[in-house]
C-alpha cells in the first residue's frame, strides 16, 4: 500500500489584482504556508510522498524570492515530493526547474518530473509523468505517456501524473492538449495505472467512473468562481484494491460574492449584519454586486459602511465599477436641510440629470447623482 | 441703524466734541483741517469693534499727544428695537459703560457691556452695510463691497421679488455657504485657474500614468521572453530539417563528384589529341612552305638573268651616242678663245682714245682757275686800300652825330641864358666912345648898340669916371654854368675828332663815308669772285691741276703707240664712240661661244654618266647571277625537287589520322554531357556549403537565444509583470473613484454657481436702476452702467461710449462712488440700512458736477441718514435741506 498527498496549482508568485496594500503580502503568505500544512499533514498522515500534479509556479519567470521562499517551504515537507511542470511552468527553454537558483537551491527530498514516462518513487511505487514541454502541446501528454505501457507488474502501484482538461470539461475541438477520458478510464481499467492524479482545475473534481480521475484543487483559494478551493487529496493505492481519496482542508483565505437587493434600511441592516458575520474578516476578500433603490440618506449610508468594511476585510470591492443602484432625490431630504433659494435650483438641475424625475441614465446620469450626494453630504455636514 | 449723537474726549487732536446727529436729512459737518472730524469716525469704529482694555496700536494712536490722558468716545444711536447709549475710554482708567434705552431699560458696564453691544448688532445691524456706505478720506476712491450686504441683498430681493424664475430666498448665509463649501470640494480636485486636474485628483491620474506605462514595460519584457522561447522552439524544429537536408546534399554532391572525375579525365584526353592534331597541321605547313621556297628561288634565277641581258644592250647604245659629241666639243672651244682675243685689242683701244680725251680737258680748267686768281688778288687790294683810308679818319657817323648834339645844347644854353638874364645894353651917344667892361676896354659905337646878358657880375667903366657893377640874379649863376659845361662838351668833341669847328667836322665825316662805301664795293667784289670759295683752296686747286697734267705730259710721251694710231684728223669725241662700239660687239661674241660650250660640254657629261651607271649594273647583274645560279645548284643537290614533294604527301596523311582521333574524343564527352554534371556537380558542392552554413547560423541562433533565456530566467518578470498589473488596476480603479468624485464636485459647483449667478443678476438690475436713477441726475439721460453679480460696477456708459471703471477719472470715480451709495440707501429700508458717510469728498468736481451731486442727496428717502464731512465750507451748500454743524 502506498499513501501520498495528491495536490496542484500552487501557482506561486501569483498577484490577486484586488488585493490592495498589506493584502496582497498576506496571501502571498498564505500560499507559502499552506504547503507547509501541506507537510504537517502528510506527516501526519504518514504519506510516503506528494505529488504537486503542475504548475507549481504560476510562471517560469518568477522572482528569486518566490523559488527561495517555495524551496524553503518545501524542504520543510520532509518527505519526498514531486513536482510536474504544467502549462503555466512547462519545461521549456525557459524553464524555472533548469533556473539556476533553483538547481542551486533544490532541496534533496525535491524531484522535478521533467521527463515524459515512468519515474520510480518508491520500491514497488512508479510515477508516470506527463510534464509539459511547452506552453502549447499538440497532443494529449497524458495518453501520449500511457501509450507505451503495459499494465503494471505484480504489486507494483502505478500513478500517472498529468496536467490539463478533461476532454469532457472542455469540449474544444480545437485544442489538441486536452485529456481524453477514455484513454484514462481504458488504462486504468487495464491495471496500466491505478490512479491519475490532474492538476489544471483550482478547485476540487472528480472524474470517471470509480473516482480514480482526481482534480485536488488549488490549496489556496485563487478566484471567486472556485467552488471547493483550499483542499488537497490523501490517496491510499493498493494494488487489486480501489484507491480512496480522503480530502483535507488547508487553505485559510476565502474569496465570497455577494449579489444582494438593496431597498430599504432594513436591507442595508441585513446586509451589514452578513458582513459583520464574516470571519476572519482579514482574510476574507468580499465582491459585492448590489441593486435597487434608495434615497440619498441611504445611498450615503450604503457608501459609509461599505467603506468601513474595506478597512477591515483584506479586500471589499464592487463587482462591477459603478453598481445599479438608483438614488431617489426626495424633496423632502431637501426641504428637511433648510436651504432655499438657487440651492434648490441647482438640487432640481441635477435631479433632473440624474434621472431620478425622468428617464436619463449614462455616465451623466451616474455623474449628477454623485453632484446630488455630494451636495446632501455639504448640506448635512460631515455627520451625515 | 441710526446714529443720534457722537460725542469724543482727548481722542488725537480733540479735546472734546460733541455732536448731535438729526433723526434723518443731510448733516453737515464741516471744520478745518486737523480739527477731528476723521477722527469721530474712526472713534466710532474703535468703540464698536475694541474692548476697553484693549492696547492695540489703533488705539494707541488715539491718545492725544503728550497727554498722558485716555481717549473716550460715546455713542448714541437706535438698531432694530434696540435705542442705546454707549461710551468707552481706554488705556488710562479704561471703562464700558452702556445704557440702553429701548426697548427695557438697563445699564451694563465692562466687557458685559461690549458683549451685548455686539450681540444687538450682529442680530439687528448690517455692518457690512455700515462699512460699505462709507467713503473715507483715508481710503482708495474703492467701490462698496456691497455683496456682503444682507440687508441690501434683502432689499434688492424684494426688489426683484416680481421677477418669474427666481426664487427668492430668507437665509442667504446657508446657500452661500453651501457654495463656498462646493467651492472648496471642486478646489480639491480641480485648480482654480486652468481647470485642469490638482492635488489627490492628479497624483491619481500621473499615478495610474506611471502604472500604464510600467505595465507595458513589464508586458513587453514577458512578452520578450515568450518570444525567445517560441523562437527557441522554432529554431530547434528548423535545425533538425537542416540538418536532415544537409545530409541528403552531402551525398548528392558525392554522386557528382564521381561522375565529375569521369569527364575530367575524357576532357584530358580530348585535349591530348587536339595537340596531336595540331602538330601533324604544324608539320603538313612547313613541308609545303619549303617546297614553295624552292619554286620561287628558281623563278627568281630565270628572272634575274633576263635583266642581265637587258643592261647589256642598253650600255652599248650609250657608248654610241657619246663618240659624235667629243668632237664638237673641241670646234667649240677653239672658237671661243678667238673671241676672247678680239675683245681684248677693242679694250685697248678704246683706253687710249679715253685718255687723250681726259687731258684736253685739264689743260682748259688751268688756265681758267689762273686767270681768276688774278683778278681776285686785284679786288683785295683795292679793298684794303679803302679800308685804310676810313679808318684813318676820326670822325665816324657816331662821333659827328654826338657833335652835333652838343652843338645844339650849346646854342640852346645860350638861347636860355640870354632870353633868362637881365642884359645890359650899352649904346654911345654922341659918337663912339670905350667904356672898360671889367677891366677891358670896349668900343661902342652910336649905331649898333652892345648888347650883353648880365651872367655874372660885370664891372664897367664909363668914361673913366663911373664905374657900374652889374650883379646878376640868383638863377643867373645856373644859367651861365649850362653855357659854360655846353661849351667844354662841345670842345671836348671836336678835339676828339680832330676838327677845329663843327663844318670841319662834317667834313671830315663826309670823307669817311666815301672810303667806307668804296671798301664794301670792293668786298663784294670779292666775294662774288671767291664764290664761297677759299683763295687758299684755289690756290691749291690750280697747283694740283698743274701737277696733274704735267704727269701724264711725261706718261704720253713714255708711250708712243698712242701717238703713232692716233687719227688727228677725227674729233676726239668720235673717236671714242667707235671705239666703245666695237668693244661692245666683242663683248657679245665673246658671251655667245661660252654659251654654246657649255651647253656641249653638260650634254657629254650626261652621257659619260649614263656609260657608267649601264657598266655598272651589268657587272652587278653578273655577279648575282653567278650567286643564284651556285645556289640553286647547292639546294638541288642537297633535297632534290622529288624528294621534297613526296614530304609533303606523308605529313598530310598524318593530320588526317590525328584528326578523326580527334573527333572520336569529342564525341564521347559530348555524350558524357560534361557542363550538365560539372554545373549540377557545383550547385550540389553550393549547396552543402550553404546548408552548412545555415545549420551553424541555426545552432548559433539557438545558443544566442539560450543564453538569453537563462540570463531572464531568474529575473522574475512574469512576477513584476503581475505586480506592474496589480498597480495598474489599483491606480485605474482609484483614478476612477477619485475621477467621479471629482466629476460630482464640479458638476455641483457649476450648477451652484450658474444658479447663484442667475440669482443674482435677478437682484443687481434693481440696484443698477437705482444707480441709474440717480447718476442720470448728474451725467444726463444718457448714463448708463454695467453691474456683475457683486454688485461691483465694471463700466459706465455715456453717450454711447463705454469706459471701463478703472480708466475713469478720479473724478468720475468719486462720483460714482457716492452715487452708488446713496443708490443703495435709497433702496434699502432706512430700518435695515446704515447711514451714509462721506469724509471730505468731491474735491476732484468741477462746480457744475458738484451741484448735481448734491442734487442728488435729496434725493434720498426721507428717512435716511446721511452725514458729509467736508473741510470747505459751503461744498455742499446746493444741497436742498441740510443740517449743518460747524466744529471749531
Amino acid at each position: 500500500m502506498v499513501r501520498f498527498v495528491h495536490t496542484s496549482d500552487w501557482q506561486l508568485g501569483m498577484t490577486r489584482h484586488f488585493l490592495e496594500g498589506e493584502a496582497q503580502p498576506r496571501y502571498t503568505a498564505a500560499r507559502i504556508d499552506a504547503i507547509r500544512t501541506i507537510g504537517a499533514l502528510a506527516r501526519a498522515q504518514r504519506c510516503d510522498f506528494v505529488v504537486v500534479a503542475g504548475d507549481v509556479f504560476d510562471s517560469n519567470l518568477v522572482g528569486g524570492q518566490t523559488v527561495r521562499r517555495a524551496l524553503e517551504a518545501m524542504a520543510a515537507i520532509e518527505l519526498p515530493v514531486y513536482l510536474l511542470p504544467g502549462n503555466h511552468d512547462p519545461f521549456n527553454a525557459v524553464t524555472i526547474y533548469r533556473n539556476h537558483l533553483f538547481e542551486r537551491l533544490l532541496p534533496a527530498n525535491v524531484h522535478v518530473l521533467a521527463a515524459a514516462g515512468v519515474h520510480q518513487a518508491a520500491p514497488g511505487v512508479e510515477l508516470v509523468a506527463a510534464p509539459w514541454m511547452s506552453k502549447a502541446p499538440l497532443a494529449d501528454l497524458v495518453g501520449q505517456a500511457l501509450e507505451p505501457l503495459t499494465p503494471a507488474a505484480e504489486g507494483t502501484v502505478r500513478i500517472v501524473v498529468g496536467h490539463g482538461a478533461l476532454d469532457v470539461l472542455k469540449p474544444d475541438e480545437h485544442d489538441p492538449a486536452v485529456i481524453e477520458l477514455a484513454v484514462l478510464e481504458r488504462a486504468l481499467e487495464d491495471g496500466v495505472v491505478h490512479y491519475a492524479a490532474l492538476g489544471d482545475k483550482h478547485t476540487r473534481l472528480s472524474m470517471g467512473r470509480r473516482g480514480l480521475i482526481n482534480y485536488s484543487g488549488s490549496p489556496e483559494v485563487t478566484s471567486f468562481r472556485e467552488e471547493r478551493p483550499g483542499d488537497v487529496l490523501v490517496v491510499d493505492v493498493r494494488p487489486g484494491a480501489e484507491a480512496r481519496v480522503t480530502p483535507h482542508h488547508v487553505g485559510s483565505w476565502q474569496f465570497l460574492t455577494m449579489e444582494r437587493i438593496v431597498s430599504s434600511d432594513a436591507d442595508l441592516d441585513e446586509l451589514d449584519e452578513e458582513l459583520g458575520a464574516l470571519d476572519p474578516k482579514d482574510r476574507t476578500v468580499v465582491r459585492t454586486g448590489l441593486q435597487g433603490t434608495l434615497t440619498l440618506a441611504q445611498k450615503v449610508r450604503l457608501d459609509a459602511m461599505l467603506d468601513a468594511y474595506a478597512e477591515v476585510l483584506a479586500g471589499c470591492f464592487m463587482r462591477n465599477r459603478g453598481h445599479d443602484i438608483a438614488v431617489v432625490v426626495g424633496e423632502e431630504e431637501f426641504a428637511d436641510l433648510g436651504v432655499g433659494g438657487f440651492v434648490d435650483d441647482a438640487a432640481t438641475d441635477l435631479a433632473t440629470m440624474a434621472g431620478v424625475r425622468g428617464a436619463a441614465d449614462g455616465a451623466d446620469a451616474q455623474v449628477a447623482r454623485d453632484a446630488l450626494s455630494l451636495l446632501y453630504r455639504l448640506a448635512r455636514g460631515p455627520a451625515a | 441703524m441710526k446714529l443720534h449723537r457722537i460725542a469724543v474726549r482727548d481722542f488725537k487732536g480733540i479735546d472734546e466734541c460733541d455732536v448731535a446727529i438729526p433723526e434723518s436729512g443731510v448733516l453737515v459737518l464741516e471744520g478745518r483741517n486737523e480739527v477731528g472730524k476723521s477722527s469721530m469716525l474712526e472713534a466710532l469704529d474703535l468703540l464698536l469693534e475694541y474692548k476697553d482694555s484693549s492696547r492695540r496700536a489703533e488705539i494707541r494712536a488715539a491718545q492725544p499727544v503728550g497727554r498722558d490722558v485716555g481717549p473716550a468716545a460715546e455713542i448714541e444711536l437706535s438698531t432694530g428695537p434696540y435705542r442705546f447709549s454707549y461710551r468707552k475710554r481706554w488705556l488710562r482708567q479704561p471703562s464700558t459703560e452702556l445704557e440702553i434705552l429701548r426697548p427695557l431699560r438697563a445699564h451694563l458696564v465692562g466687557d458685559e457691556a461690549h458683549y451685548r453691544v455686539r450681540a444687538m448688532l450682529a442680530e439687528t445691524a448690517d455692518m457690512s452695510l455700515w462699512r460699505a456706505l462709507r467713503l473715507l478720506q483715508a481710503t482708495p476712491l474703492t467701490q462698496g463691497e456691497f455683496a456682503g450686504s444682507s440687508a441690501l441683498a434683502t432689499a434688492l430681493e424684494a426688489a426683484a421679488g416680481s421677477a418669474p424664475g427666481v426664487t427668492p430666498t430668507g437665509s442667504n448665509d446657508v446657500a452661500d455657504t453651501l457654495l463656498a463649501a462646493s467651492e472648496a470640494a471642486y478646489l480639491t480636485y480641480f485648480t482654480a485657474r486652468t481647470g485642469s486636474p490638482t492635488g489627490e485628483f492628479r497624483a491619481a491620474i500621473e499615478r495610474c500614468e506611471r502604472a500604464q506605462q510600467a505595465l507595458a514595460a513589464a508586458q513587453a519584457d514577458v512578452d520578450e521572453v515568450a518570444h525567445d522561447v517560441l523562437a527557441h522552439e522554432r529554431l530547434h524544429g528548423e535545425l533538425s530539417d537542416a540538418r536532415e537536408l544537409l545530409k541528403g546534399a552531402r551525398a548528392e554532391r558525392d554522386r557528382l563528384a564521381q561522375e565529375w572525375a569521369q569527364v575530367r579525365e575524357v576532357v584530358e584526353q580530348v585535349a591530348e589529341a587536339e595537340l596531336r592534331r595540331d602538330e601533324s597541321a604544324r608539320a603538313v605547313s612547313s613541308e609545303a612552305e619549303r617546297r614553295a621556297v624552292r619554286a620561287e628561288t628558281v623563278a627568281a634565277l630565270l628572272a634575274r638573268r633576263e635583266a642581265l641581258a637587258e643592261a647589256r644592250e642598253s650600255t652599248d647604245l650609250a657608248r654610241e651616242a657619246l663618240e659624235p659629241l667629243v668632237l664638237d666639243l673641241a670646234a667649240a672651244q677653239e672658237e671661243h678663245e678667238a673671241a676672247l682675243r678680239g675683245e681684248r685689242a677693242a679694250r685697248a683701244r678704246l683706253d687710249v682714245v679715253s685718255r687723250r680725251l681726259a687731258r684736253r680737258r685739264d689743260e682748259a680748267d688751268l688756265a681758267a682757275l689762273a686767270a681768276r686768281l688774278e683778278q681776285i688778288d686785284a679786288c683785295a687790294r683795292a679793298l684794303a686800300q679803302a679800308r685804310a683810308a676810313a679808318e684813318a679818319s676820326p670822325v665816324t657817323a657816331q662821333v659827328l652825330h654826338d657833335l652835333e648834339a652838343a652843338q645844339q645844347e650849346l646854342d640852346s644854353a645860350i638861347a636860355a641864358q640870354r632870353a633868362g638874364s637881365a642884359s645890359i645894353v650899352l649904346r654911345a651917344i654922341g659918337g663912339a666912345k670905350t667904356v672898360q667892361v671889367d677891366g677891358a676896354p670896349l668900343d661902342l659905337s652910336c649905331e649898333a648898340p652892345w648888347e650883353t646878358p648880365i651872367a655874372q657880375g660885370m664891372r664897367i667903366v664909363l668914361a673913366e669916371e663911373v664905374e657900374v657893377e652889374l650883379r646878376p640874379e640868383a638863377g643867373a649863376a645856373q644859367r651861365a654854368d649850362d653855357v659854360a659845361r655846353a661849351r667844354r662838351r662841345c670842345a671836348q668833341l671836336l678835339d676828339g675828332a680832330g676838327a677845329a669847328d663843327l663844318r670841319e667836322a662834317r667834313q671830315a665825316g663826309e670823307r669817311r663815308r666815301a672810303d667806307e662805301a668804296a671798301s664794301q664795293l670792293a668786298r663784294a667784289r670779292l666775294e662774288s669772285l671767291l664764290d664761297g670759295a677759299d683763295r687758299g683752296d684755289l690756290v691749291e686747286t690750280l697747283e694740283r691741276l698743274r701737277a696733274a697734267l704735267d704727269a701724264r705730259a711725261d706718261h704720253t710721251q713714255s708711250d708712243p703707240s698712242s701717238c703713232t694710231d692716233d687719227d688727228p684728223d677725227s674729233a676726239p669725241a668720235t673717236q671714242l664712240a667707235q671705239a666703245q662700239a666695237a668693244e661692245a660687239a666683242c663683248r657679245v661674241e665673246v658671251t655667245r661661244s661660252e654659251a654654246r660650250l657649255r651647253a656641249l660640254r653638260e650634254r657629254a657629261q650626261a652621257l659619260r654618266l649614263d656609260v657608267a651607271r649601264s657598266e655598272a649594273l651589268l657587272s652587278a647583274l653578273e655577279s648575282q647571277v653567278g650567286e643564284q645560279e651556285a645556289s640553286v645548284r647547292a639546294a638541288r643537290a642537297a633535297r632534290p625537287d622529288i624528294e621534297l614533294d613526296s614530304a609533303l604527301d606523308h605529313a598530310q596523311q598524318v593530320l588526317a589520322t590525328a584528326q578523326t582521333r580527334l573527333d572520336t574524343q569529342r564525341a564521347l564527352l559530348q555524350h558524357l554531357d560534361a557542363d550538365s554534371v560539372h554545373v549540377l556537380h557545383d550547385s550540389a558542392t553550393a549547396e552543402v556549403e550553404a546548408l552548412g552554413q545555415r545549420v551553424r547560423m541555426l545552432e548559433e541562433e539557438r545558443i544566442r537565444v539560450q543564453a538569453r533565456l537563462e540570463h531572464v530566467g531568474s529575473q522574475g518578470r512574469a512576477e513584476s509583470l503581475n505586480v506592474a498589473a496589480s498597480e495598474e488596476r489599483h491606480a485605474a480603479s482609484r483614478l476612477a473613484t477619485i475621477r467621479r468624485h471629482a466629476e460630482a464636485a464640479r458638476l455641483l459647483w457649476t450648477t451652484l454657481t450658474t444658479r447663484s449667478e442667475v440669482a443674482k443678476q435677478a437682484y443687481v438690475q434693481p440696484f443698477s436702476n437705482a444707480v441709474c436713477r440717480l447718476g442720470r441726475i448728474v451725467y444726463g439721460p444718457s448714463f448708463e452702467i454695467e453691474v456683475d453679480s457683486t454688485l461691483t460696477i465694471n463700466a459706465r456708459i455715456l453717450d454711447g461710449t463705454r469706459i471701463p471703471y478703472e480708466a475713469l477719472s478720479t473724478g468720475a470715480k468719486e462720483q460714482l462712488a457716492i452715487i452708488t451709495r446713496l443708490a443703495c440707501a435709497s433702496v434699502i429700508d432706512p430700518a435695515q440700512g446704515a447711514p451714509v458717510v462721506i469724509d471730505d469728498a468731491l474735491g476732484y468736481s468741477d462746480p457744475e458736477k458738484l451741484r448735481r451731486i448734491c442734487a442728488t442727496f435729496s434725493r434720498l428717502g426721507a428717512d435716511a441718514q446721511v452725514i458729509l464731512l467736508t473741510c470747505t465750507p459751503g461744498r455742499y451748500a446746493s444741497v436742498g435741506e441740510s443740517h449743518v454743524v460747524r466744529l471749531q
